[in-house]
């Protein structure tokens, strides 16, 4: 039997179809259940509605948490962007020893448990006013997200062929005006890709925003959050789809990125 | 050359903010932690003598170790699964498991929770068909935290295994029975040792991952799977707590730090080695 | 000589105690087209880098039509250049990249359009504006980067081995085609290579480089015919060396083991020097003749037929080996055999008496 191609096919296909629908399922069965016409969490549902997507977007705490967590995502992945690409800039024309150290205070944030960071952070914004304030969520989402587009940019700058700048530059192009029309959109592809991924990090984290915020300034997941630990209806299953669709939205858009600009989608 | 120092101001916003709004409150937390009530360690003392601390701590370990096991135990047969899978099943299956890349945590864990609770899916499906008479507790347990850890943390050991797995020569089976090795004995003397390295640092990411968990076990454990992030996130956030959550975070810390130490270490006598 | 375009005067690049390039001096006059030859690590391109800008001396001057280059940016400074690897913008198209140097000298829209069509035109590539590099051979790239260093008309063309990636017949093609585009353009050209043919093919004069120092400058036929140095005979084309000590030495001439050459630098009486000859220069001749003159004797260790011509090897009696090139007819005549004794004759004046070192 050990040595049957059937049998070992078979049990490949069985490993594959248990991963898919444990990897899969909680997310198909919540999106579902986001259209259920029950009152209350049931599956599979009794029929379809938008009833969950009418009431999140008619319930002021909802949309006020969404905007909050808007309000804290476009601002903290720009300056995330910004900053993370400038710093990947620097480092891939410094003297290799530096950058290694700096690269890696850089990167920390990303390997330090996120519970240590929230609270460090917390700990030290309530001392200067920042707790519970949009600028302190803020400027704790752009910490957190900055090791991304370091990452992704980096990445990029490892396989830029820094001779194309020399090029531009003997063609009669400035440093700035070299960068502008040469190496940013030879870079633009990771640029993006970092920038979704500072989005869906900010959009989606918890931890953090669990300690900073207040219920004046709540973002949506730290809603959820509390309404999980609370009652559960399917609001919070529309919400989670609203959350889950944007990744989805992200990780398509980064895929579009990728192809158009030819290189291989990343793991 | 001189074109480094002419770009190095790019460096410098991101150097403070960091530097500022990191690794300052950080440092404030050590300091934090070793100086109050008084100078002094007594806060680590605590940790590591008082029974509350240690039953966290070693919740802590034991879970993350857990879920590196079964991660090891489920990456395994996937990593070989997607190696051997023709190229479209291979892409989503890759899809499939950076699923968790991608989605918020909380969501994932909300999902578990709506398909384990006690009016769950599971347990509505159970009770309506006459298996059982009274709903299973399978969440708000041990089982409810292992079940969400291990999807959120499948990818980082499925990716170090299948990168180990492709460069194995697929012919290795036929091989090794040709020389009269049973299938058994091909896969534990040959194939599992090569894939070793891949597993070594699956497992390594994995637990380090684990260690410092906090929403998964949060929402789907019971009051004994309390992990340190969440003991450190009760003591600010219900009893200010400060010396005790700072001693806590730093122990986490050197923890962590520790074990990416050996990582590395191991990494470089690999590399050196080859 | 009038006022030299282009001037290098005690150029050097030193990267802490080891210098890239050191002491280079050199002038270029207008329209000539000046060939750096020598191996890697030379300091060929170093010095190259250090007139386009992209490399700052630590050591003498450039100066570009009497102006000091030093204090002049690389985008400001006005000359072009073909990199190794072409160094095309991949994201432009053909077009795209040619015009990109008009756009940023503020060349207006039309104009820009016309002298891209022009430039293409002249490099063959007309009709390919629309095209992405990727889509293009390496010969075809090779020409989007010429045009691209010359559609706004540079007073100084560098290229930096641009020939080094094609294969050896486009090469020869594209060797030809620059030539005649620096005859019809009349730009200044300095051309890298380390491809000594490619060098005596297209240059009018070549500069040899050797551990970040000019060896020699000359025409192709000067540094063939009359090296200065060790390093240069041997560098380009072959030669055989016989070593010894300089005797005899006057103002032109010298002798080494009592073979008469031409000094080609000032030597130390009693010095190492070798007696350098070229194997075409060699005459070869069956059994020990006539002695008299320069004439070696030795023993025939290979014979190589090549076509058109045949190489003699000939080990003398302290093992030196020899090569004499012989014309098909010639070689016919002389009838060598492996094995047996043949005798070697040379004029002084086609031998040189370098110091050896």
């Amino acid at each position: 039997m050990f040595y049957s191609a059937k049998f070992w096919g078979g049990l490949r296909g069985i490993i594959n179809v248990m991963l898919v629908v444990y990897m899969l399922a909680p997310l198909v069965i919540i999106f579902v259940i986001s259209f259920s016409s029950a009152l209350y969490l049931t599956f599979p549902p009794p029929g379809l509605s938008l009833q969950w997507y009418e009431k999140m977007f008619s319930n002021p705490t909802w949309t006020r948490t969404l905007v909050t967590s808007l309000k804290i995502m476009v601002p903290a992945a720009i300056a995330a962007t910004v900053l993370g690409t400038a710093a990947a800039l620097a480092l891939s024309r410094m003297d290799s020893k530096w950058a290694l150290a700096v690269r890696a205070v850089l990167m920390a944030p990303l390997v330090v448990p996120v519970i240590i960071t929230a609270a460090a952070i917390f700990g030290v914004f309530r001392i200067w006013g920042l707790y519970g304030s949009l600028w302190g969520l803020i400027l704790a989402h752009v910490i957190l997200t900055l090791p991304y587009v370091l990452s992704t940019v980096s990445a990029n700058l490892a396989v830029f062929d820094k001779r194309l700048e020399d090029a531009a530059a003997n063609c009669g192009a400035p440093p700035w005006i070299a960068f502008r029309r040469v190496t940013l959109p030879l870079i633009s592809p990771s640029v993006m890709s970092g920038m979704l991924f500072a989005m869906v990090i900010s959009f989606d984290e918890l931890v953090v925003s669990l300690f900073l915020s207040t219920p004046r300034v709540r973002p949506v997941t730290v809603q959820m959050w509390s309404n999980i630990k609370g009652d559960t209806d399917p609001t919070i299953a529309a919400i989670a789809t609203v959350l889950f669709l944007f990744s989805l939205l992200a990780l398509l858009a980064d895929g579009i990125a990728r192809r158009r600009s030819g290189r291989e989608p990343g793991l | 050359m001189t074109a480094g120092n002419r770009t190095l101001w790019l460096l410098i916003p991101a150097v403070l903010l960091i530097g500022v709004c990191f690794l300052y409150p950080v440092s404030w937390l050590l300091q934090r932690s070793v100086s109050e009530p008084v100078w002094g360690l007594q806060n680590y003392i605590a940790i590591f003598s008082k029974s509350i601390y240690l039953g966290v701590l070693w919740n802590t370990v034991a879970i993350a170790g857990a879920t590196t096991i079964l991660c090891a135990l489920i990456g395994f047969p996937v990593a070989y699964s997607m190696v051997h899978a023709r190229p479209w099943i291979r892409k989503l299956l890759i899809f499939v498991v950076l699923i968790p890349f991608w989605t918020s945590i909380l969501v994932r864990s909300f999902a578990w929770l709506v398909i384990l609770q006690r009016g769950g899916i599971i347990n509505d499906i159970l009770v309506g068909i006459g298996m059982i008479a009274e709903p299973l507790d399978i969440v708000y347990n041990r089982f409810g935290v292992l079940l969400g850890m291990v999807q959120v943390l499948l990818p980082f050991m499925v990716f170090p295994l299948y990168s180990v797995m492709a460069r194995i020569d697929g012919s290795f089976f036929r091989a090794a029975t040709n020389l009269g090795a049973t299938p058994v004995r091909a896969f534990f003397r040959v194939y599992l040792p090569l894939c070793l390295p891949g597993l070594g640092t699956g497992a390594m990411l994995v637990f380090i991952i684990a260690l410092g968990y906090f929403i998964t076990p949060a929402l789907l454990g019971g009051r004994g799977d309390i992990m340190i992030a969440q003991l450190i996130f009760e003591r600010i956030d219900e009893f200010g707590d400060w010396p005790l959550a700072s001693a806590l975070a730093i122990v986490l810390l050197i923890g962590t730090g520790l074990l990416f130490a050996i990582i590395k270490g191991v990494s470089k006598l690999r590399r050196g080695r080859i | 000589m009038t006022d030299p375009l282009l001037k290098l005067a005690g150029l050097g690049k030193a990267y802490g105690q080891v210098d890239a390039a050191k002491d280079i001096n050199l002038d270029v006059a207008d329209g000539e087209f000046v060939t750096f030859l020598g191996p890697s690590g030379s300091g060929k391109t170093t010095t190259l880098m250090m007139v386009a800008g992209f490399t700052e001396p630590t050591a003498g001057g450039i100066s570009l039509n009497g102006q000091p280059l030093d204090p002049i940016p690389v985008w400001k400074r006005d000359i072009g250049m073909v990199f190794q690897h072409y160094a095309l913008f991949p994201h432009m198209t053909v077009a795209q990249n040619i015009a990109f140097p008009l756009e940023m000298r503020g060349v207006a829209k039309s104009d820009r359009r016309s002298r891209v069509e022009e430039a293409m035109e002249m490099v063959g590539l007309a009709g390919f504006g629309q095209r992405l590099p990727k889509e293009l051979s390496g010969g075809q790239q090779q020409r989007v980067a010429l045009a691209r260093a010359m559609v706004f008309k540079p007073r100084l063309l560098l290229m930096d081995e641009p020939l080094g990636a094609l294969d050896k017949k486009l090469r020869e093609h594209m060797q030809l085609e620059i030539m005649h585009l620096h005859k019809n353009m009349g730009t200044t050209v300095l051309y890298v290579t380390h491809d000594q043919e490619e060098a005596l093919v297209m240059s009018d004069r070549i500069a040899v480089f050797s551990n970040g120092r000019i060896e020699q400058v000359g025409s192709p036929r000067e540094l063939y015919e009359a090296p200065q140095t060790k390093f240069v005979a041997d560098f380009i084309g072959e030669t055989n060396f016989i070593a010894g000590r300089a005797q005899g030495c006057n103002g032109a001439g010298a002798s080494v083991r009592g073979l008469n050459g031409q000094l080609g630098a000032p030597l130390q009486e009693g010095a190492d020097a070798v007696l350098a000859v070229r194997p075409e220069r060699l005459k070869v001749m069956n059994g020990t003749g006539a002695a008299g003159g320069n004439t070696l004797t030795g023993t025939v260790k290979e014979l190589i037929y090549l076509g058109q011509s045949r190489k003699a090897i000939i080990a003398l009696e302290d093992g030196t080996e020899v090569a004499a090139l012989e014309q098909a007819a010639q070689a016919e005549a002389t009838a060598l055999e492996t094995g047996s004794q043949a005798t070697l004759s040379f004029r002084a004046e086609d031998a040189r008496i370098l110091a050896d070192v």
